[in-house]
């Protein structure tokens, strides 16, 4: 029956070709007319089930909270450069309002300003309030020492977290602009910034506002958007409008450097090189098909047709995968270069076979009938076979597998059938056009001898033994390297080399020891917010919390809190005196500012013995290294000053008090207040951060200290976070689960593709010896596979193991066309069989490896990966069979 | 970090016992009653090279000398190298629980926070309760034989100590791997104080090497499983039951 239906449409291919060709074309248009519903994410958190609750999480915080989604501005350059630069592109992105929220750089000094001492634990106020007991610069200058001994040269775990070394290094911060504003007015006559002291009492009480790195050299600006990240068009976008006012401003700034990083920016890489990539490696795939083809078999026009029809075909394909599914993953959208490689080998069999037949002069109908009857069942059952391995994908729970398998499933079978439709219409125009114009006549096609090969099939039926002895060493090698594979777990491995979303990740944690990649959890009250955020900064691994009890502690904080405060404007209310500093008290003053240096020198020295990097930088920005004393000491430096013209740096420094003096008893009240925190004191530009648009959830973020795509890092940090609560999401958990869920799966559905391909060889060869000599070049094949990676360095990725289940349906056909072959000719004809079918495998082998290689020039290095590891399947699976088969073949023959 | 040194001369000195000494009856009680008994001993002296991890990820060396008498109670730390530190000392008496830091360039001598047991020593992912406080693993533990394990091609003692109710420690219990021939501890494990099944650290000690005839680890690696960085201590010289001056033991000594 199918070779009736074959023999038919070949006939009516012959008659009816412009018929035909027109019928294809109006199917080609409502294909594309499908294909254009076809969307593309590049989200590897789209590769795992909808149902995933991970991912429903994930997916549901991107959607209800923008401030999940961010994009960074990461400036470095000189500290007073940069906040300048900061100061003025803030603005501008803020203008951007079609794209924008709102946008971070400083701390929210409003809030703090009248709240902050409430949010300070209470063990630390206790240490803190006897600051605000005198306000006049020597007592205050005394009390902070004091507090600096109890703190921290007299308690060892004060530095003992990144929260606390933050503390310390904001407090070293304030304190050194102190220093800084003092020295200028006890050197300065009366030409003072008039915001000097104002200045000064702001980066005492409240730090350094902009987020800048402790070294002041790296400065983060937060954009929030207020689109969804899974909004591509505005991903796109607005990283492409923030990227090009970065560029103008930096024209003005040239000793500073920008770029954009944090997730909108990552997925605008993500997604626009994906698509580059599609569009290249499709094109450079066509091109060296159709240069191997016009190679091989010395012909142009029919390759062309060949190209031409390929193009049709994937259209064709694309249409009818826009059936099935709406959106391409990372995985999918790489379906076009593999069905490139894979789909030109159907025409090939058709060229080959029809010139074949045109040149013993058989007309185009007679020539095109025994072409589609001779070699149609070949292009089929190779088809399903592929197909049905590569349906056997579906099964898993993976979505980026499971869609893979559907969508080259489905690829495979409408480029077949869209082969057998076209091409022999293609051929047969061409060859009526030529006709009618009086040009030469069709000819056999010139192929390429592969006399080798068939000298290679005679060798190796002669030794046989010494064939598969040799070639079992060699597996046995290849084994021995397969075991010490590794798999490269390291997601950012996978993105485009060099591009700065990426790179500028690992700046960030340089500078901030914090990693942008967050993970998440939403909660239903304010408390319920606290407790996990209490829990995780208790956590060794995390670097920040940030959570709306940030801002809101609970009634019992507040309440223990509370007579601190009173206490400290009890104090304020007492001092109110601003007594000035008289020439008597310069002895005083001065061992005060000694015993400051004192106190941070020895702070210095417990935070190198602790290996508290920053706290100490910190130090030695104010006091200079203690390697080289005296050097760089700002501390001395004031001394120096004092010591050299006391009177008449008292003078400043009574100024500076009495300038000082009302800003900060005004700040320290407020900074007081006593008032409960309730939600409702809450300002949006706070609240709108933690809380959902229904009003009922909140946000909590928890960054960790590392690059979490170490591995180790990666399966520790996730736990943690699991242990802390089982809803916690974000890339780093999924990211997780996409590792254990494709590896899983990549084993199973391999497992069920072996399986099928040799139920169906079972069915085809009905002898089971038969089978097991076409299924074993596959599997040495695939174990050559995987020990030439090791040998070459290649290791496995999360997305090139999906190519495994690839190469058991693809690497298959090449043992089956040669068993094929010598079921024909005799299972003495090695040399027959490998010279001619040796050939057609061997170009089959070559246009499928230059699809693939055509992967390695993509810049999203997971394709890279997925297009090195098929290459190699590729290249063992030919080599294997050409060596195996026609040596057990041999000696099933002799037996 | 000053805790830390006094710790491993406890440790040094836990390794006293030797094999002869053993009694006949191995369970576990035994096994650690008489390796406590034998960890007390009246005085040491070492020289120890310390690498940390810095929380920028930068490997740091540091090496002091630490003396150790009346049973580990009282320990003194003086450091060697590098030159920033070279002459700062820690003083810890009471089994760490009184703690005097000593600054040269400042001449100060601070005291920090008393009863710093369960608390990192710093720069390090020891804390001072994990070198031995007194004769905690008996009178704080409950010890429980598990079986008998090879470990890097030795045979060991697996022992599980359970933290007994109401009292007070960093850890709810321990597991540890104790060589069948030298009773040298080989890997101590170490569990959270509120969750028994959750591993914080581990402890793996090597380079055994006979010190006055008693089984001496030379090197200690603390490995943090929970976060990602570990401490390596080594022994470049250690004495036992040396002679020392109580008056190192003060705020002079510290000074000296």
């Amino acid at each position: 029956m199918r070779e009736n239906l074959l023999r038919n449409w070949a006939t009516i291919s012959a008659r009816h070709p412009i018929r035909i060709i027109i019928t294809v074309c109006i199917l080609t248009l409502l294909a594309l007319l499908s294909a254009s519903r076809l969307t593309m994410t590049a989200r590897f958190s789209d590769l795992l089930p909808e149902k995933d609750p991970l991912v429903k999480e994930f997916n549901n915080i991107i959607k209800e909270y923008t401030s999940a989604s961010n994009t960074i501005v990461v400036v470095w350059g000189d500290e007073m450069q940069i906040k300048t630069f900061a100061d003025k592109i803030v603005p501008r992105i803020e203008n951007l309002k079609d794209y924008v929220k709102r946008v971070d750089y400083k701390i929210d000094e409003g809030f703090l300003s009248n709240h902050g001492l409430i949010l300070v634990k209470a063990s630390d106020l206790k240490k803190t309030v006897r600051i605000f007991d005198g306000l006049d610069l020597l007592p205050l200058i005394t009390h902070i020492n004091d507090n600096m001994e109890e703190t921290y040269v007299g308690n060892e775990e004060s530095l003992s977290d990144k929260e606390k070394e933050d503390n310390a290094i904001r407090s070293l911060d304030g304190l050194e602009f102190w220093i800084d504003t003092m020295k200028l007015y006890a050197s300065a006559d009366s030409s003072t910034d008039d915001l000097s002291a104002e200045k000064a009492v702001k980066r005492f009480m409240l730090g350094d506002p902009y987020f800048i790195s402790p070294d002041k050299r790296t400065l983060l600006i937060f954009v929030e958007p207020n689109f969804s990240a899974l909004d591509v068009d505005k991903v796109v976008a607005s990283t492409d409008t923030i990227q090009t006012i970065v560029n103008n401003l930096l024209t003005h700034f040239p000793s500073v450097k920008a770029g954009l990083t944090g997730t909108v920016p990552l997925s605008r890489d993500e997604y626009v090189y994906t698509q580059k990539d599609m569009r290249i490696t499709s094109v450079v795939a066509m091109i060296l098909v159709l240069l191997l083809f016009i190679l091989s078999f010395r012909m142009i026009t029919a390759p062309l047709l060949a190209a031409l029809n390929l193009i049709v075909s994937i259209i064709f394909a694309s249409g009818v995968i826009a059936i099935f599914i709406h959106t391409l993953n990372i995985m999918t959208s790489m379906f076009a270069v593999i069905l490139i490689g894979l789909g030109v080998d159907f025409s090939i069999h058709i060229i080959s076979l029809y010139y074949e037949r045109r040149a013993l002069g058989d007309n185009p109908e007679e020539a095109m009938v025994y072409t589609l009857t001779r070699s149609g069942a070949g292009i089929t059952i190779g088809a399903l076979t592929t197909a049905v391995s590569f349906f056997s994908m579906m099964i898993s729970e993976s979505r980026g597998i499971k869609e893979t398998g559907l969508v080259l499933g489905v690829g495979i079978i409408s480029v077949m059938l869209l082969t057998l439709l076209l091409m022999p219409s293609l051929l047969i125009l061409r060859e009526n056009i030529i006709r009618r114009l009086g040009l030469k006549s069709a000819q056999k096609p010139i192929s390429v001898e592969f006399g080798i090969l068939g000298k290679v099939g005679g060798v190796i039926s002669h030794h046989p033994r010494l064939t598969l002895s040799v070639g079992i060493l060699f597996s046995l090698f290849m084994l021995y390297q397969a075991f010490h594979s590794r798999f490269d777990y390291n997601y950012l491995n996978m993105e485009p080399k060099g591009i700065p979303s990426v790179a500028l990740q690992d700046s960030m944690i340089t500078a901030f020891e914090m990693s942008p990649d967050f993970v998440m959890i939403t909660t239903p009250t304010v408390d319920d917010a606290r407790r996990i955020t209490e829990k995780a900064k208790e956590v060794p691994t995390v670097s920040k919390v940030e959570s709306i009890s940030d801002f809101i502690p609970s009634r019992k904080q507040q309440s223990v809190r509370t007579p601190y405060l009173i206490q400290v404007r009890k104090y304020l209310d007492n001092n109110r005196t601003g007594n000035k500093l008289r020439i008597s008290e310069k002895g005083s003053l001065i061992s005060q500012i000694k015993r400051l240096d004192d106190n941070i020198y020895e702070i210095g020295q417990m935070a190198f013995v602790g290996g508290q990097d920053r706290v100490d930088a910190k130090c030695k920005q104010i006091i200079g290294d203690p390697n080289s004393a005296g050097n760089g000491d700002k501390i001395n430096d004031l001394i120096k000053v004092i010591n050299e013209n006391p009177e008449f740096a008292l003078r400043g420094l009574n100024r500076f008090q009495k300038e000082y003096e009302p800003k900060l008893f005004d700040l320290s009240w407020r900074i007081a207040d006593t008032s409960r925190i309730t939600i409702d004191k809450i300002p949006p530009s706070i609240l709108d951060r933690f809380i959902n648009k229904r009003g009922d959830r909140y946000l909590v973020t928890i960054t960790p200290k590392e690059q979490v795509w170490n591995f180790e890092f990666l399966g520790r940090f996730t736990e943690q976070m699991q242990r802390i609560d089982k809803h916690i999401t974000g890339m780093p958990p999924i990211f997780l689960r996409l590792v254990q869920v494709v590896g899983r799966d990549g084993k199973l559905a391999s497992a069920l593709a072996v399986l099928s391909v040799f139920l169906l060889l079972l069915m085809d060869f009905r002898k089971i010896s038969l089978t097991l000599i076409a299924m074993t070049p596959l599997i040495l094949g695939a174990v050559w596979m995987v020990g030439l990676m090791t040998t070459v360095g290649l290791p496995f990725t999360f997305v090139n193991v999906m190519g495994i289940p690839l190469i058991i349906g693809i690497g298959i056909d090449d043992g089956v066309h040669l068993l094929h072959r010598y079921r024909v000719e005799g299972y003495g004809k090695s040399e027959v069989v490998l010279k001619s079918t040796g050939k057609a495998i061997l170009l089959t082998s070559l246009t499928t490896m230059a699809g693939f290689g055509s992967l390695l020039l993509a810049k999203y290095r997971g394709f890279g990966s997925l297009g090195s590891l098929l290459f190699l399947g590729v290249a063992a699976c030919f080599i294997t069979t050409v060596l195996f088969l026609p040596a057990l073949v041999s000696l099933l023959h002799k037996d | 970090m000053r805790v830390i040194y006094s710790g491993f001369v406890v440790l040094g000195l836990l390794l006293l016992f030797s094999p002869q000494k053993m009694f006949s009856q191995n369970t576990a009680e035994d096994i650690i009653k008489h390796s406590n008994d034998l960890i007390n001993q009246p005085s040491a002296e070492a020289v120890v090279k310390m690498i940390i991890t810095t929380t920028s990820g930068k490997k740091r060396e540091l090496k002091y000398k630490s003396y150790s008498i009346e049973k580990g109670k009282s320990n003194l730390i003086k450091y060697l190298f590098p030159k920033r530190v070279e002459g700062q000392s820690i003083l810890m008496l009471n089994n760490a629980d009184d703690i005097w830091v000593y600054f040269p360039r400042t001449n100060r001598v601070r005291k920090l926070a008393t009863h710093a047991k369960r608390r990192k020593m710093e720069g390090s992912n020891f804390s001072y309760e994990d070198m031995g406080s007194g004769d905690s693993w008996v009178t704080d533990f409950e010890a429980k034989m598990l079986g008998e394990e090879k470990l890097r091609g030795k045979e060991c003692y697996k022992i599980e100590l359970m933290k007994k109710p109401k009292i007070e420690s960093g850890y709810s219990r321990l597991i540890m791997w104790i060589d069948k021939s030298s009773y040298v501890p080989l890997q101590i494990d170490y569990y959270d104080e509120h969750d028994p099944k959750t591993k914080l650290k581990r402890l793996i000690l090597g380079n055994i090497k006979e010190i006055d005839g008693i089984p001496t680890p030379m090197k200690m690696t603390m490995i943090d499983v929970q976060g990602d960085s570990q401490t390596e201590m080594e022994f470049e010289s250690i004495s036992y039951n040396v002679k020392l001056d109580k008056d190192m033991f003060t705020e002079r000594g510290m000074k000296k």
